[in-house]
């Protein structure tokens, strides 16, 4: 069935707004995540009871921590080339994100503000890159939509966010509320379950090392720009 | 002659003691003494002495203790080589591809793959979509690409890349090529070259006969390669998958009567290790945006633009709306 036309058309006018407003990512998401609540309290109830759940079970506790190594990946980018970590670190540090798609308007939020960064993040020497479990079709598609002036790589039924320890299984309702509102994970990245990442930012320093990580069970608070730079700073 | 009792014939060799050898071997000594029993008797006498405590080497164990050392140790050294191969990546990527699988697709990912691994060197094997599955099946060929097999083996993983319609083929100087789209029915007229080798050649003999549509004659050509060039030289016209002219400057042309698509899957062996590259092409072809590869292919072969054949009909699940998806 899905939100009525008017309603989807309100929270998209609720996502613009929150995407101009000059403030701190988390408070732009705040805006949306406040406009979802008025307009569709039943799915923000959902998530609400979801990420509780996730919190409970404690995912994400096992993700490398500080001033431990980064694990290794070689995955392809929107364009089809193959892209690793170590050349990536050669010359500073590296921000990684960990996003869970094209169609998620948190995730979009966060990206843009990324990409406003950007200029400033690379001045201070560092690069980003983002991973996301979908195929290059939709993360080309993102990266233009958004004009991403980074790499957006897609991991394969999350191979790579599995090793990380922030893969977590999407469960039965909250698959039939995406159905609903036309999110086919499966038909995204190109497989059979219904999987997403736990949204993370990490900033990986030249030696390999983990000198910063924000990683939380609730996919509405992200990464402030700012912690990134002090993240940037510590390498 | 087995690995295992070749070492333990070393160990207690070494040990001079069944117990000690077995402990050393992590083997319960009844099996150790089985083992050897069983190379004795391939090789035709004891190899040891036994006696309570310590045991000695006969002759034929003194003789035989040099080779079997030498082929102990060239084992080890055949399985390390192995493993350092396997991660380095200096083993063969062997790739089967089913005569309908135009290579042209698989340009882009592996000069990916290649700019990656630069010792890389790769195997093509051609064949039906049958003998694909038995390379994998046979180890001959790690990953292989072809239409659904009609019966796969259970441990073939397959991952569908894309889908793809069909379309008339045919040299711009043929009068079937005027048009934009063209009946079935005209097709018939034409001189038709048919792929013996094309999967959906039976559901394209059904698509005509259900419409009681008899063809004139036919040739028949061995490959895509064979059917181009002829195509080129216009001594024919022929129904392919979209994908086949993806280097090619003819026209493919829409046919109204052939409504079938085609799957084109990307099969593995579930359960075995994969070298490096194989692992990573994998990953290339699953990601790949199979619409744009292919568009971008034809637009280089054909620069004019000229051909009405586009990608937009393929079920490739191609590029979303940007659109908040009211998540």
């Amino acid at each position: 069935m899905g939100p009525s036309d008017d309603i989807k058309a309100q929270l998209n006018a609720a996502w613009c707004r929150a995407d101009q407003l000059i403030a701190p990512l988390n408070e732009r998401i705040a805006v949306y995540v406040a406009a979802s609540r008025e307009l569709r309290p039943e799915v923000m109830a959902a998530y609400d009871r979801f990420v509780a759940d996730l919190r409970a079970s404690g995912v994400g506790d096992g993700a490398p921590g500080l001033d431990e190594v980064m694990p290794d990946f070689m995955l392809p980018n929107q364009d089809g080339m193959l892209v690793a970590l170590a050349p990536l670190l050669e010359h500073g540090p590296l921000v990684v994100s960990f996003n869970r798609g094209h169609w998620c308007p948190y995730c979009r939020l966060e990206l843009r503000t990324l990409a406003r960064a950007h200029p400033d993040l690379l001045a201070a020497g560092a690069r980003t890159v983002s991973i996301v479990p979908e195929v290059s079709a939709y993360t080309a598609a993102m990266c233009e939509a958004n004009d991403l002036p980074f790499e957006v790589l897609s991991d394969m039924d999350l191979e790579y966010t599995r090793i990380m320890g922030l893969a977590i299984d999407v469960p039965a309702n909250l698959q039939a509320l995406y159905v609903e509102l036309g999110i086919d994970l499966p038909l995204f990245q190109r497989t059979s379950g219904w999987s997403l990442p736990l949204p993370a930012t990490i900033v990986v320093g030249m030696g390999g090392l983990i000198k910063a990580r924000f990683v939380d069970a609730d996919f509405r608070v992200r990464m402030d720009v700012e912690d990134i730079r002090s993240g940037i700073e510590e390498c | 002659m087995e690995m295992h009792q070749v070492r333990y014939f070393l160990s207690v060799a070494r040990t001079l003691n069944f117990t000690h050898a077995a402990d050393e071997c992590h083997v319960a000594q009844p099996s150790l003494s089985r083992a050897i029993r069983k190379l004795e008797e391939e090789l035709g006498g004891d190899l040891f002495r036994r006696e309570r405590g310590l045991s000695h080497l006969t002759e034929l164990g003194r003789s035989v203790l040099p080779l079997l050392t030498q082929c102990h140790e060239h084992a080890m050294a055949a399985r390390n080589l192995a493993a350092s191969l396997m991660k380095s990546g200096n083993v063969p990527l062997r790739l089967a591809l089913s005569h309908t699988i135009n290579i042209q697709l698989l340009v882009q990912p592996l000069t990916a793959l290649v700019r990656t691994f630069p010792g890389l060197e790769v195997n093509f094997s051609r064949g039906t979509a049958q003998e694909v599955g038995e390379l994998l099946k046979a180890g001959a060929a790690e990953l292989g690409i072809a239409c659904p097999l009609p019966d796969p083996w259970e441990r073939l993983e397959g991952w569908p890349l894309f889908s793809e319609g069909f379309r008339l083929a045919a040299n711009e100087k043929h009068p079937l090529a005027a048009k934009p789209r063209v009946a079935l029915e005209d097709v018939a007229q034409a001189r038709f070259l048919a792929r013996a080798y094309c999967e959906q050649g039976s559901m394209l003999q059904d698509a005509m006969q259900t419409r009681g549509i008899a063809r004139q004659f036919s040739d028949t050509v061995a490959t895509d390669y064979d059917l181009l060039t002829l195509i080129e030289a216009n001594v024919g016209v022929s129904v392919v998958p979209e994908s086949t002219l993806a280097a090619s400057a003819l026209r493919g042309i829409a046919i109204d009567g052939i409504d079938f698509e085609r799957a084109v899957v990307l099969y593995g062996v579930a359960g075995r290790q994969r070298t490096p590259a194989a692992t990573t092409l994998v990953k290339l072809l699953r990601a790949a945006d199979w619409s744009r590869i292919i568009s971008q292919t034809r637009r280089r072969a054909a620069p004019g633009g000229c051909a009405p054949w586009s990608g937009h009909d393929q079920s490739a699940g191609g590029p979303p709306a940007a659109a908040a998806s009211g998540a």
